[in-house]
Order: structure tokens, then sequence, then C-alpha cells
């Protein structure tokens, strides 16, 4: 068993028990393939990186590692500032994005760049769009406006419940990112 | 409705502080070599709790060993004081402590309403005086043993803000580790797991230290606060824990007495506190002590959060504390590189207690933003810099000139 490794552009440097956003990817990706949370946990292994340029020299720096025995490594950056800030002009297509990712990676085969549209708060706001009885409107208005990571990981872990209520709010969810669905799919396939 | 919060505490003279001022908001987080002065900070804290009981006296000696072995080194006066704010003007509060031969008497005590410096009471050795308007009202009759603030405080109290502040000292809430230990261990040294234990059914309106009465708390908790509170609680247990917990029951036993049970999904069996592991039994208190709504607290204040914590689920317990901060001020003291690492502004929580030499005093340093910023552009977090080595690039120079209680400094720096 090979793991997947998911390194998401985050506020925080730590993995947090209960990190929502992998936890929502994980059971996305559970309903994509018809297996159990706990069976597809074990081998996609979610990691937060603190902004994108840790996220980027952690890819320089492990790629070798994390692809060693042939696993993929999924690079997921919010989308809307990443051309600045990896110093490209805010007209720069999509590849040569992903391209400068990429750069100075090892085993870059196997690293797939994920740009997310436009960023988290996005998902966030589709998902308060699709379901905002989810949580609390103070989760709400913690998650979005005081981008607190408690009140994001409870929205999230809560959208990723495995009962019969939620699947739909996250087919919903994954038919208004198409980004977002990009990296379920792309991960579903390589597991 | 506003609630008074403690915005500054001073210590003077207790075990390695000689003097120390510090600003209390959101969170503040302590770190330091053993022995530098961070658990004296927190006990400081307790003994002000105190300060509002009609025990205080008996507590100073019974619980904290007595002035004697209180006091720093050469020092004859233990100073403690606060400044309040929030449901009112200002206040500040001090008293004096001194050894006299072998016994401890109050030197000074007084209560002082800002910005006008209105006195509201003030005591020297022998004399208690209590005001009004500024004016003298009278002098009392107060028990050498008996704090000031406890004695004018009662229904009869000359001003409103007697009261107010012992409330605020009262709501202090100081905590250690929560007392998890193994029951097999509790039962072969003759010993009590606090936390795991079987308690009579009781309203509280707070968690106790070691967290005694959780229980108690998490039955409050299910039944006081409505359906979505409950169940936002059990989403956070969930967060934690997994969401294989389906929910958290209390038992009861022989002669009323009830326990806490963990309920798994898609399992009959429930696995009662004594069965718990260490660190789960410790997260469900951190989740009690951050749900249990405490509207009016002052000041939190817990001593080494990080025992039995997986740094994963630390950094989650941490998120409670961040949280907590945004209402009233916290203070941590911790060894956890890793719980350093999870703050989401360490610029500007953390105070770094040193002992300055060849005093062996306590010294509070901050850190400096524009250098940490530097180093966490390739470091995980403060923790990772500082397990690296160089924590003493990233402190800001020291204040030239220690601020004082009269004179406060910024940032609490002393």
């Amino acid at each position: 068993m090979i793991p997947v490794t998911v390194l998401y552009e985050d506020a925080r440097d730590q993995k947090t028990k209960g990190f929502g956003l992998h936890d929502l990817v994980v059971q996305c990706v559970c309903d994509a393939l018809g297996r159990a949370p706990w069976d597809v946990g074990k081998m996609l292994i979610g990691q937060p990186k603190n902004g994108a340029n840790k996220l980027r020299a952690e890819c320089q720096r492990n790629m070798d590692k994390l692809a060693a025995k042939g696993g993929w490594v999924f690079a997921v950056y919010d989308a809307d500032r990443i051309r600045e800030r990896i110093g490209l002009t805010v007209n720069a297509c999509r590849q040569s994005v992903i391209d400068r990712l990429k750069d100075g990676c090892a085993c870059a085969d196997h690293l797939d760049v994920v740009l997310l549209e436009s960023n988290l708060e996005s998902v966030l706001h589709a998902l308060r769009a699709i379901y905002p009885a989810l949580e609390t409107d103070e989760t709400w208005r913690r998650a979005i406006e005081g981008k607190k990571h408690d009140a994001r990981d409870l929205l999230f872990t809560a959208a990723a419940k495995p009962s019969p209520l939620m699947r739909p709010v996250r087919e919903a969810l994954l038919a208004q990112q198409p980004s977002f669905a990009r990296l379920v799919a792309r991960i579903a396939r390589v597991l | 409705m506003a609630v008074d919060t403690v915005t500054r505490l001073y210590v003077d003279g207790l075990r390695s502080i000689e003097e120390l001022a510090i600003s209390l908001r959101g969170l503040t987080v302590l770190i330091g070599d053993n022995g530098s002065g961070k658990s004296a900070i927190v006990e400081a804290c307790e003994i002000l709790r105190r300060a509002s009981t009609e025990g205080f006296f008996n507590d100073l000696h019974n619980i904290h060993g007595g002035l004697f072995s209180l006091l720093r080194h050469g020092e004859r006066r233990l100073f403690l004081g606060v400044d309040v704010d929030g449901a009112g003007p200002p206040l500040v509060y001090r008293i004096t402590l001194a050894q006299d031969g072998p016994y401890t008497v109050i030197e000074d005590e007084l209560l002082v309403l800002e910005p006008e410096g209105l006195l509201l009471i003030a005591r020297t050795r022998n004399d208690a005086q209590v005001y009004r308007d500024g004016e003298m009202m009278k002098r009392i009759e107060v028990a050498p043993d008996q704090l000031l603030l406890t004695a004018a405080s009662g229904p009869f109290s000359p001003h409103p803000a007697l009261p107010r502040m012992r409330r605020a000292l009262a709501n202090l809430e100081v905590h250690v580790p929560f007392e998890v230990m193994p029951s097999w261990v509790a039962k072969a040294d003759g010993r009590r797991s606090e936390a795991r234990g079987e308690m009579q059914l009781q309203r509280v309106d707070r968690l106790e230290r070691l967290g005694k009465n959780l229980p108690n708390v998490f039955a409050a908790l299910q039944n006081e606060f409505g359906t979505a509170h409950w169940n936002e609680t059990m989403e956070y247990v969930r967060l934690g824990l997994g969401q294989h917990i389906e929910t958290i029951s209390l038992r009861a036993g022989a002669a009323g007495m009830h326990s806490l049970w963990l309920k798994l999904r898609d399992r009959d069996a429930q696995i009662p506190a004594t069965s718990l592991a260490d660190g789960v039994l410790s997260y469900l208190a951190f989740v009690a002590l951050f749900r249990l709504p405490r509207p009016d607290r002052s000041l939190l204040a817990f001593d080494e959060p990080e025992l039995h914590m997986h740094p994963e689920l630390l950094a989650r317990v941490l998120g409670f504390f961040e949280a907590m901060a945004e209402k009233h001020p916290v203070i941590l003291a911790t060894h956890s590189d890793r719980l350093l690492d999870a703050l989401s502004k360490p610029e500007e929580a953390v105070r770094v207690c040193e002992l300055e030499q060849p005093e062996a005093k306590t010294r509070l340093r901050t850190l400096d933003a524009d250098a940490l910023s530097r180093w966490l552009s390739d470091y995980r977090g403060l923790g990772d810099v500082r397990s690296a080595g160089y924590l003493p690039h990233v402190l800001a120079e020291p204040a030239e000139k220690p601020p004082t209680k009269d004179a406060p400094g910024e940032d609490g720096s002393s």
C-alpha cells in the first residue's frame, strides 16, 4: 500500500486532529470509490502548509522521498494570488503556473498541482449557499469572517459525515466547485 | 453585558520573581527554562483568586505554604496586584503581605477607581479605612488576618466597585493538568483519579481544577444550554477524537453516583471513564472547559496543558484556548514546542521567562516580530525555531528600564 499525500496551502503549518478540509476530501473520495473512510483515510495523508511558499518549498524538499515508492503527491494551492507569489504576470496561463510550481521538484511526474478556484473561502461560501443549516450562524461567522481554524474544521467535518443526508451536499459542492471536484477525481483515480 | 477581565497582573517578591508587571490581552503563552518563573505567575493568579475568599489567610498558610515559603530569597514582602476593566471604570487592587518575625501581616491593601484615582479602601498594618467620594467614610475594625476587600464588600458595601473587584478575583480560574491517571495506578497506590471518578449529580458553573466535576459539567452541557449547544459540543469532541464517537452519557451507579461513559457508533457497548485513555479523557475535559459557558470569567490560567496530549490533539486544544482568549485573557505556561508551532500569532502571545543572573530573578522577554517572521519562512513555527536552538535570535531586546507598577511599560516585559 503506497500512501498518497495531499499538501494543502493553509494558514497553519501543523496538522491538527480533525483537519476538516482533508476529512472532506477523504469522504468525497470515498463517495467516488464506494469505499469506507477508514479504508481510504489510512492511505491518504493530508498535511497543511502555511502559505504557498512553504507548500512549494515542501515539494522541492521532499518530493523525492514522498514519491520514492511511486506514491502520488497532490499540492493544493489557492488560485487567486498564486501568480504574483511565484513571480508570474496575472494573465499567465494555467500551465505556466503549474510548470513554475513544479520547478525544482524531483519526481515531478508524480506531483499533481491543483489550483483551487479561487481559494478555500470560495469552498466555504459554496458550502454555506448549499446548506446554511450545517452549523450555527456564529460558527459560519467565525469560519468565514474570523478565519478561525476550529470553526472551519467544524464545518468541513460536518460536511464530511458519511450520513445519507450529507452525500447530496457534497455532490452539490463538487458541482459548484469544479477545481475541488478535479482534486477529488484525480485522487480517486490514483488510489 | 460587559464583564470585568484582568488587564494587568503585578507580582513582586514571589519565588524567583523580584518585580514583574504583565499586560494581559487575549492569549499569553509563557515559556522558559524550568525554574524561570512560569508556574510562579500562574500561582500568583491563584493567590489573587483566594483574595476574594474569607479563608484567604488560612489558604495562604495551609495551601501555599505560608509567606515564608512563597517569598523570593532575601525578600520580606510579597506584593500582588491586578488591574481590572470591563464592567465599569478601570479598577486597581493591590495587596502587600510582609513577614514580621514568625507572623505574616497585611502591610498594605488598596482599591482605586480609575481614571480619577479615587481611593475606595486603604489599609496599613494597623489602620483600615473605607472611602466614599474621595472622603474617608470611616475607619473600620478588621481582623489582622482578614482582607479589607472581603470585609467591606458585603451587602452594605460603601461602593459597588468593592463587590465588583471581589467578583473579578473570584472569577479568576487557574488550572493544572487534569487528573486522569490510569485507574490501575490509582488503585495500586491508593490514590483517586479525579476526572474518572463517580459523583453525585449537582449543578455546576465551572469545571473544577483537575477535572474533578467532569461528569457534572457534561450533564450541564447536555441539559442546560439547548440542543444546538450540545450538538456543537459533540462536534468538538469528534473533531479531536474521531467521527466514530456517537455520544457521551452519564450513567447512574450505586447510591446515586454518576459517571461518564463514551458511546461509539455502531457498537452496543459503552466505555466507562475508568477505561478511557489518559489523553482521551483529558481532551474531554478540555472540551468541557471550552464549551461550558462562563460569561463572567475574568482570567483563565493553565499550567502545562500539553500533558497526555498527542501533538495533533494539542493543536486542537490550543484552538480552544485561542477561541476563549477572544473573550477574556488566557495565560498558558508550557514546555511544548508543538504547542508553540500551532500558535496563530506567536509574536503577540509569547513571553519568554528568563532568569536574569547573577540575581536569579525572573524577567519577561517579548519576541521580535520581524525576526520571527524571517525565521518562519523556513521553520514550521516558533517551537521548531526553539528546538533548533535559535530562540535567542527571535527575542526582542529587553526594555532598558524595567517598568514598574507605578509606571508600567508596554507589553508586560520587565
